[in-house]
Formats: C-alpha cells, sequence, structure tokens
C-alpha cells in the first residue's frame, strides 16, 4: 500500500488534535497538551520529508568546508579531519517520491501481467503469489505489527 | 435557511412542516431531544424523541435520522439506496423500520445536506448470553440463531421484482453468474476508487472467479451485514433489521456467510448441539434454499472484496478532503485496507 502515506497519517493526526479533540477538551493543561502534539507531529512530518536529503547535504557541505582546510589544520586536528572525510558514504536509496512513483509503473505492469494469464496454476501465478507475500513482510512492521492498540 | 440536526427547536420546525409523512392527522411536532448516536462510522445516525400533536391528543414519537458525514459515507453505497431498500421492504413481510421521508429540499435539509427520517424500534441489538460457554445459556443460544435464520430466510422470500428492489440494487445476470458478477463488480468499482495498481486484487479476484461457485439456487434479495449487533431484539424476536449498506441481490450464501455471532458452535459431553451444519439444514428447511458448507467458504473467503471497497472508498474521500478528512475515514483506508488485504492473500492463497 502506498496510499494513505505516513505525512497523510501525520496531517490526519494533526488536524484530529487541533480542530477535534482540542476544543472538545474542558481541561485547559489537557487542551495545551493537545496543541503541544500537534506542534510535534508538524515538526515531525517536517523532519521525516526533508532530513535525509537536509543531511546529506549538510554533511557534504561539511566535507567541502573541512577538505579545504585539512592541510591548514595543526597536525593533531588534521589526522581527525583526514580520518572523518575517509570513506564518505555511498547513497544506496533513491528518494521515496521516486520509489513510489517507480512502484506505481511497475505494479501496474505486474496487473496487466496477471489479467494475461489466467491459469492460476501457471509458474508465473506461482511466483506472483511468493513475491505477495515477500511484499507483505517487506511492510509488516508498520502495517501489522505498529497495531497493537485499541483502535476505537 | 439551513438548521442545525442538534437543535431541537429547528428540527420541531422541520417535522412538523413535513407531519404528513410521520402519520395521519398530526399537526404538529415537538422535538424534545436530539442526539447522535455512537454506534456505526459508516454514517451519522441521530435519535429524535418528541410528540405528535393531533386533533385527538399527543402522542409520543421516537425517530431516527440517517445522514452521510460532511466528509460523505464511508461505503461506496449511496444513501438513498439505503432509504430505498427500507422504503421497498414497508409492505414486505420483513420486520424494518418505517422509511418515512427521503428529505431533498435544501431549505429543509438538516445542515445543508441530504438526509432521511425512519421511525425508530424499541429494542436493542445486545444478546448477552452470547458470550461465553455457559451451558445454561444453550437454549436460548439456540433459539437465538433459529431466529435470525428464520428472518433470512425471510428476507430471502423476498419478490424483490415485484416491489422494485431490482430498479435500485444492482442484478446479476442469473443465479449461476451471482458469485462471478459479485467479483467483477466489485473489482471494477474498486479499481475506479484505487489511485495505485494492486497486484494483490488482480491475483485474488483471479482465485476467486476461477472458484467461484455456479450452483446458487435463486437470485434473492440479500441483507449483507447480519447478526449480533446489526438487529433489533424484542422479547426474543427480531423486530427489526437494520444495516442494509452492504444489501444486493445475489446467492442466499452471501448472507449466510456475513452471520456475525449469531450460528455458536456448542458441543456438550462430545455431541454438537448446535454449528454450521444445524444452522444450514434448519434454514433449508425453513426457506427451501440449499446452501453448502463449501459454497458458504466461497463467500466467506470472497468479503476481503467488499471490506476493500469500503476502505479503499474511504482513501478517496481522504485524498480529495486532505487535512479536513475526519480521522476515522483516514483509519479505515489505512488499517482496514490492510485487514482487507490480508483476507485477499488468503483467498488468493499468498504463502502466510
Amino acid at each position: 500500500m502506498i496510499s494513505p502515506t505516513a505525512q497523510d497519517l501525520l496531517t490526519g493526526v494533526i488536524a484530529t488534535l487541533e480542530d477535534v479533540l482540542a476544543p472538545a477538551l474542558t481541561d485547559e493543561n489537557a487542551q495545551s497538551t493537545c496543541r503541544t502534539a500537534a506542534q510535534l507531529l508538524r515538526s515531525a512530518a517536517a523532519r521525516l520529508a526533508g532530513e535525509q536529503a537536509a543531511l546529506h547535504a549538510d554533511n557534504a557541505d561539511l566535507r567541502a568546508l573541512l577538505g579545504t582546510w585539512t592541510l591548514h589544520l595543526p597536525s593533531t586536528a588534521g589526522e581527525v579531519v583526514t580520518q572523518a572525510l575517509a570513506d564518505p558514504p555511498v547513497p544506496t536509496l533513491p528518494a521515496l517520491e521516486v520509489l513510489e512513483a517507480d512502484a506505481r509503473a511497475l505494479r501496474a505492469a505486474l496487473v496487466a501481467a496477471i489479467d494475461s494469464v489466467p491459469e492460476r496454476d501457471a509458474p508465473f501465478r506461482h511466483d506472483v503469489r511468493d513475491y505477495l507475500a515477500r511484499a507483505h513482510e517487506r511492510q509488516r512492521p508498520w502495517l501489522q505489527d505498529a497495531f497493537t492498540g485499541p483502535r476505537r | 435557511m439551513p438548521f442545525a440536526l442538534g437543535d431541537a427547536a429547528a428540527v420541531s420546525r422541520w417535522l412538523t412542516h413535513r407531519a404528513a409523512h410521520l402519520g395521519s392527522g398530526i399537526d404538529e411536532v415537538r422535538v424534545t431531544d436530539v442526539a447522535q448516536l455512537s454506534r456505526g462510522v459508516s454514517r451519522e445516525t441521530w435519535a429524535v424523541d418528541g410528540i405528535a400533536v393531533t386533533v385527538n391528543g399527543e402522542r409520543p414519537l421516537a425517530l431516527a435520522v440517517r445522514r452521510d458525514h460532511p466528509a460523505g459515507s464511508v461505503i461506496p453505497t449511496a444513501l438513498e439506496t439505503e432509504y430505498d431498500v427500507y422504503r421497498l421492504l414497508r409492505d414486505t413481510a420483513v420486520p424494518v423500520a418505517a422509511a418515512l421521508l427521503y428529505e431533498t429540499d435544501p431549505a429543509w435539509q438538516p445542515d445543508g445536506r441530504s438526509a432521511y427520517l425512519r421511525e425508530r424500534v424499541e429494542g436493542t441489538w445486545y444478546l448477552p448470553f452470547l458470550a461465553g460457554d455457559d451451558p445454561e445459556h444453550d437454549a436460548l443460544r439456540i433459539a437465538a440463531s433459529k431466529e435470525h435464520l428464520d428472518k433470512l430466510a425471510t428476507v430471502h422470500a423476498v419478490d424483490w421484482r415485484a416491489c422494485g428492489l431490482g430498479d435500485v440494487l444492482d442484478v446479476p445476470p442469473s443465479a449461476a453468474d451471482a458469485a462471478a458478477h459479485l467479483v467483477r463488480s466489485t473489482r471494477a468499482l474498486i479499481d475506479e476508487l484505487l489511485d495505485e495498481p494492486s497486484p494483490l486484487l488482480a491475483e485474488a479476484a483471479g482465485a476467486l472467479l476461477e472458484r467461484a461457485p455456479r450452483d446458487a439456487p435463486d437470485l434473492v434479495l440479500c441483507k449483507g451485514t447480519n447478526g449480533h449487533g446489526e438487529e433489533v431484539w424484542r422479547d426474543g424476536h427480531i423486530v427489526a433489521l437494520s444495516d442494509w449498506e452492504l444489501a444486493r441481490i445475489g446467492d442466499p450464501a452471501y448472507d449466510l456467510a456475513q452471520v456475525q455471532e449469531m450460528v455458536p458452535e456448542i458441543v456438550r459431553d462430545g455431541r454438537r448441539l448446535w454449528g454450521w451444519p444445524e444452522a444450514l439444514a434448519y434454514y433449508r428447511e425453513r426457506s427451501g434454499y440449499e446452501v453448502s458448507l463449501e459454497r458458504l467458504e466461497w463467500y466467506r473467503s470472497a468479503y476481503g472484496l467488499l471490506q476493500l471497497a469500503y476502505s479503499v472508498h474511504s482513501g478517496a474521500a481522504v485524498r480529495r478532503l486532505g487535512s479536513r478528512a475526519p480521522l476515522r475515514f483516514l483509519w479505515t483506508a489505512y488499517e482496514i485496507t490492510h485487514h482487507a488485504e490480508r483476507k485477499l492473500a488468503a483467498a488468493a492463497g499468498v504463502p502466510a
């Protein structure tokens, strides 16, 4: 499942805290706590959306800065800097939006393929079902295991 | 001018204006209490209590107002279709609350939204003896099970063509096609509502079609959601069948597969006193319709499609409304979609 996204969930919870729960509470402290909770969730949503790219850019900025000055620093500091600059991490994952667009295209292709092979016992259909099991396992942490509490 | 459904004085004016729909001889309606009920999430249900003033005196009024949430409905069935089912069943043997009015005049729609009015039938949805395994309750539980099956048989006996239900509900091409039609039509609806491709839906729909039974005995009116928590009971009998949101014309097995808690498995001293084989035999005796355990199991395995239809319908509302979407719609689109997908995975034979 791509949609609703994690950002959709955060947007919905923030609006519920501010527009539904806070106005219905009579205790001022509880109302205030709702507003604080919404505030923190707004930050969490923004952080989820931008932290990875910001940290990547920030690290690159730091590498450029340190790289410029390594040879001009006292030797003990220079050694620490040289060590930190060694073996920069290689970015391995595309951005979430890129992955989601890729998923939509791939899944649409799979739907067309499934519909073109009506024989359930065809080897392709067996492989599809095995893939679907793996797909569920990948999402299990947030789609199944996280639902531990009463839901209403 | 729009009025709030919670405003008793305004609701009094509305119901007085529509008094002819509430019964003969009513000159005025005085509403004493209006309150939204908390049971059910797909639509809003409000209880309206009041007094009908007639030339012969006063009598109490107990009414219910049904309408969509401001965001719409969780389920894809139109509000007017739900009203039409109640309206068309009124002159049949099926016990239902009488549908009185579907308000389409913007000047009289509470909060500017379509709503319908029906009688509120006195009784309870709760049967405390169903839970647990106390042998003292065995007879009660079996009696309640038979009563429920009797009422399903009554629903399935309705001449849906004659009373016009074929004009408001989708009709499969034939009884033999009922199961396959359920899969195709529900998949088509889901595909319209989804904003992403679903290989799981394609695989499950294919698996269900391959196994779709073709031995439905007849096309009957089906209630859909039924059982404990959905019907109104009084003195050991169902006095009103409620919740017709998933009603359709189809195989009676569709209803039996959705029975909630009303067929308990009762085994005493190694002997089964009641369970599904006994219930199906009893149902056959009362209705004349044979429902095999195999056909029942197929409809149970297809339930994930129905659940996915309303969960992605909620998802469509969430996309449309963004941050204004009620949290309950967002939750339905999220957690309930997951539960529906688990059922579809089982129907498709996806390894667990």
